[in-house]
């Protein structure tokens, strides 16, 4: 059995050959939440339309749950939650009715979990769609997607327009509510808070070219920020350091790996070392994305 | 599922045209007997059972464009295709089970029609309705399968529905005149949907006779084909379709 529910090689897709992803290679674990980061216009959400099939790739492919993005993308989507970018449903609609719409495609719908997140979410079922607020329609997508028992759950900005309340249940939901710990959550988020509370893996994406995929605690053990002060220091970046902040005879340096090498090495030119600090994924992900700026 | 969703999109102006329909049904009869009453059983009878054909027809026909532009083009319009597209079935599913949706309300619009309206002409005029006779129906089914198909793809094309709508209302605004006019100056007949219907109505006060006319099979064959090929082209567009 393939154990990774998501791999693509050399996924491209350009519109009118503008690129809007150029060539990525993601390996998302089954089983695993994987935060799918980057800016506005990144590439993230064409990403997510070349794995459920919506949109073709120009070069390369994807596999999702072991088949391939092009051809067998129904067999995908009958195994595959999705809650879009763009939270519209139809407005006539009331969320009972959308979820006796939804109900008959998925051979492995639950009723009772209609019956827990509706209750959890305080989602008002008889209301008509476009009668609810911004907050009420993200829900009903939740809730229409945790409710399939898929294999996978896809969720494009799941947290946009929530309360933080809500968006507390959601992270409680999704991080512990994995029947039998099977279901793997890929998800695209600005917010990276959330992400770093319950995903495992995360990968960064910046003009339709992935930056940097990497398990959240091997990124929070080996990114750091070190504080010295001396005359001459290296202020270029390499593999190893991410950036250089210069001011005066301050050095701000973030590291990718072997911190303490590096500090001991900047001791050894006569540098004084103040501290030695973790980052947390908003950090990393802020560097990361400036180097590539 | 999306059958159920395509009824439910579809039946308030399914109900509207039912009423109409069913107004349909009894007005020629009511017209005839007030306008003229003083024929003869026969032409009264051809008379108003060809009045009931033309309105049948032109109310299947709307009632064809008005449900085209429903469907899967409003989906687009409306944001929801994300939604719908994710659903584990093809665009031939979604296509077809639409176009299934609206045949039902077709026929029974059309079943109205046949029931209400020719029972009453055939009670009236103590006339035996025939296969024969109700064969003459046809053309106004087919009308209303070609009028939804044309308005479904102008929809999936413009990726709106509204917009499939007013497309198909150009075109047949301006289809009659381009036949008429070739046929008039240059003598050039192009194949028209008006050549499923045989008869001239002047024709049918002196000739009663004519009304149990058939349809001519070519051309009905050949619209029908024309009708059920744009959900073919629509399905096929749609499945090139990116979102």
């Amino acid at each position: 059995m393939n154990e990774l529910a998501i791999a693509t090689k050399d996924l491209a897709k350009a519109y009118a050959g503008i690129r809007a992803v150029g060539g990525i290679n993601l390996t998302v674990p089954r089983g695993s939440i994987y935060g799918f980061l980057g800016r506005n216009g990144a590439g993230k959400t064409t990403t997510i339309k070349m794995l459920l099939g919506l949109v073709r790739p120009t070069a390369g492919s994807a596999r999702v749950l072991g088949m391939d993005a092009s051809s067998e993308h129904i067999a995908i989507l009958q195994r595959t939650a999705f809650v879009s970018e763009k939270k519209t449903l139809y407005p006539s609609l009331t969320p009972s009715e959308l979820v006796r719409f939804s109900r008959g495609f998925y051979p492995t719908w639950s009723d009772s979990a209609v019956e827990k997140y509706a209750r959890l979410f305080e989602i008002p079922m008889k209301q008509r769609f476009e009668q609810l607020s911004n907050g009420n329609q993200t829900k009903v997508w939740l809730l229409l997607a945790l409710c399939q028992g898929a294999d996978l759950l896809i969720l494009d900005e799941p947290t946009t327009a929530l309360d933080p309340i809500t968006v507390d249940q959601l992270m409680r939901v999704l991080a512990e509510d994995s029947p039998d710990g099977g279901r793997t959550i890929f998800f695209s988020s600005h917010q990276l808070d959330e992400v770093e509370r319950i995903a495992e893996y995360a990968g960064f994406i910046d003009h339709g070219k992935l930056l940097m995929e990497a398990r959240l605690d091997d990124l929070k053990s080996e990114f750091r920020l070190i504080t010295a002060a001396g005359n001459s220091l290296p202020a270029h970046t390499s593999p190893q350091i991410l950036s250089v902040d210069v001011e005066e005879n301050f050095y701000r340096f973030v590291v990718t790996r072997d911190a303490e090498g590096f500090a001991a090495e900047l001791s050894r030119n006569g540098a004084t070392v103040t501290s030695i600090a973790t980052l947390g994924l908003r950090e990393i992900f802020l560097q990361v994305i400036r180097r590539e700026q | 599922m999306y059958f159920w969703k395509c009824w439910r999109e579809t039946r308030v102006s399914f109900y509207v045209f039912l009423l109409i329909a069913g107004t349909f049904a009894v007005l020629p009869w009511k017209v005839m007997d007030y306008v003229m009453g003083d024929l003869g059983a026969r032409q009264f009878f051809a008379l108003a059972w060809t009045l009931l054909v033309l309105a049948s027809s032109a109310l299947l026909s709307v009632a064809g464009m008005s449900l085209g532009a429903t469907g899967i083009s409003e989906e687009f319009a409306h944001k929801t295709a994300g939604f719908l597209l994710t659903k584990p079935r093809s665009i031939r599913y979604f296509v077809w089970t639409g176009w299934a949706a609206n045949a039902v309300q077709f026929l029974a619009l059309m079943g109205t029609m046949v029931l209400v309206g020719a029972s009453i002409l055939s009670w009236r005029c103590r006339t035996p309705l025939t296969g024969r006779l109700l064969l003459t129906f046809v053309p106004g089914l087919i009308m209303s399968l070609l009028m939804f198909g044309v308005t479904y793809l102008l929809g999936v094309l413009h990726h709106n529905g509204r917009n499939g709508f007013t497309s198909c209302l150009g075109i047949v605004i301006v289809f009659p005149i381009v036949v008429k006019s070739l046929e008039y100056f240059w003598h050039i007949h192009l194949p028209s949907p008006g050549d499923m219907y045989p008869i001239e109505i002047g024709k049918i006060t002196q000739h009663p006779e004519l009304i149990a006319t058939l349809p001519p099979l070519w051309p009905s064959v050949g619209w029908l084909l024309v009708a059920l090929g744009c959900p073919f082209i629509a399905q096929w567009v749609l499945e090139r379709t990116e979102l």
